[in-house]
């Protein structure tokens, strides 16, 4: 079989937004999703899904990593297919288990994730098999801690999830609570640049095939940020508020003011960097008047309105 | 670059926002936020440029034609 330039038949890539990654549904011995998107979208999953299957059940469930974005569907595709095998991060257990007990990313980063039962677990160094190829599991720390890529050799072809995107990468979460990420990212961009993908399926964004250019942006953006962290912490607390303005299109002043400046990780990045240089509600209304100007939100009517 | 998706991330299917905007015979509806149909919408991580810019193009008509307010951000 040569080298992929596109996506074999086996593999359905479903491109998404924001709130919700993007999803890939392979078809095989037996039918596996990898990532099911955002909660609030649990309906619409099962509506491209319905689509896609026609007719077969869903079998087995990957997550890249346990972020609300990637995972919050979980708990509604074990509900539709009862005999569906969900299988995280093996480093995610704890966290996995967390989520059982209380919706602990709610207080922390204003992201809800239904509860789901776990029945499996990859981990860095496993070979798991869908779409009739075999993929290796491979650690890939920055974005997540416990996030891993999926890669198959023989047509060259990534899951990259949120270690790489065309045009960057995801938010650095350890860097809000204040540990390392910098160097892990780095040298989960050095894995990558290893395993000369041939195309990539990204967590967010297109598929892309120039891996190399997507590397440079990439290292180049990190650098970036490395140089002044504050940068990215800045880039972060951003990101967190669009976020919650995608999932709910308008935010009054108040419910964005109090929830907002409410969250833990906010809270905390407002502590440590910025409460010297402003109070509160000149933090928040900074933060939403930098998203208007990144033309992303626009105030309509005294509300932050999502664009 | 590749063209930006139309997502605005509300992925809410509408039988009823088809029918007012015109495209009746998508008995899947369209989506409330990007006014795409089911099948644009999947396919749209494997389709061709033209294809893209095809759909984009019907975008604005369709919301026209709802009544809606075009809300998505044309770079």
């Amino acid at each position: 079989m040569t080298q992929a330039t596109q996506l074999p038949d086996t593999l359905t890539f479903f491109e998404r937004g924001w709130l919700s990654s993007n999803t890939l549904l392979a078809k095989g011995r037996d039918t596996v999703l990898i990532d099911s998107g955002y909660h609030t979208h649990a309906a619409f999953m099962g509506n491209l899904l319905d689509n896609a299957l026609a007719g077969k059940r869903l079998d087995r469930l990957y997550n890249t990593h346990l972020h609300s974005d990637h995972c919050g569907g979980n708990a509604y595709l074990q509900q539709r297919y009862a005999s569906l095998l969900t299988s995280i991060p093996a480093d995610g257990v704890s966290l996995a288990h967390e989520w059982h007990l209380q919706n602990e990313t709610y207080e922390r980063v204003g992201q809800s994730c239904p509860a789901f039962a776990v029945s499996a677990l990859h981990k860095a160094g496993d070979t798991v098999e869908f779409g009739h190829l075999e993929w290796q599991v491979l650690a890939s720390p920055g974005h997540d801690p416990d996030s891993v890529l999926f890669f198959c050799e023989e047509l060259k072809i990534l899951i990259s999830a949120d270690a790489l995107w065309e045009n960057g990468f995801g938010v650095l979460f350890p860097l809000l609570e204040g540990k390392a990420a910098f160097t892990d990212q780095e040298s989960t961009l050095t894995l990558i640049e290893s395993l000369g993908a041939k195309l990539v399926i990204p967590g967010h964004g297109s598929v892309f095939s120039e891996t190399n250019k997507a590397l440079d942006t990439a290292r180049k953006r990190l650098e970036f940020y490395a140089a002044d962290p504050q940068r990215h912490i800045t880039h972060a607390i951003r990101v967190l508020l669009k976020f919650i303005l995608l999932e709910r299109q308008t935010l009054d002043w108040a419910t964005f003011q109090f929830e907002f400046m409410g969250l833990v990780a906010v809270k905390k990045v407002y502590t440590d960097y910025f409460s010297t240089q402003s109070g509160e509600p000149e933090f928040a209304l900074g933060v939403a008047q930098a998203l208007v100007d990144a033309k992303v939100a626009e105030w309509s009517g005294g509300l932050l309105r999502n664009r | 670059m590749s063209i930006a998706s139309p997502c605005i991330s509300v992925c809410k299917m509408s039988p009823e926002l088809a029918q007012r905007a015109g495209c009746a015979a998508q008995s899947g509806g369209l989506c409330t936020g990007c006014f795409r149909t089911l099948e644009e919408i999947m396919d749209w991580g494997t389709a061709t440029d033209t294809r893209k810019r095809e759909v984009w193009l019907q975008l604005q008509t369709r919301a026209e034609n709802a009544g809606e307010r075009f809300p998505l951000n044309i770079k």
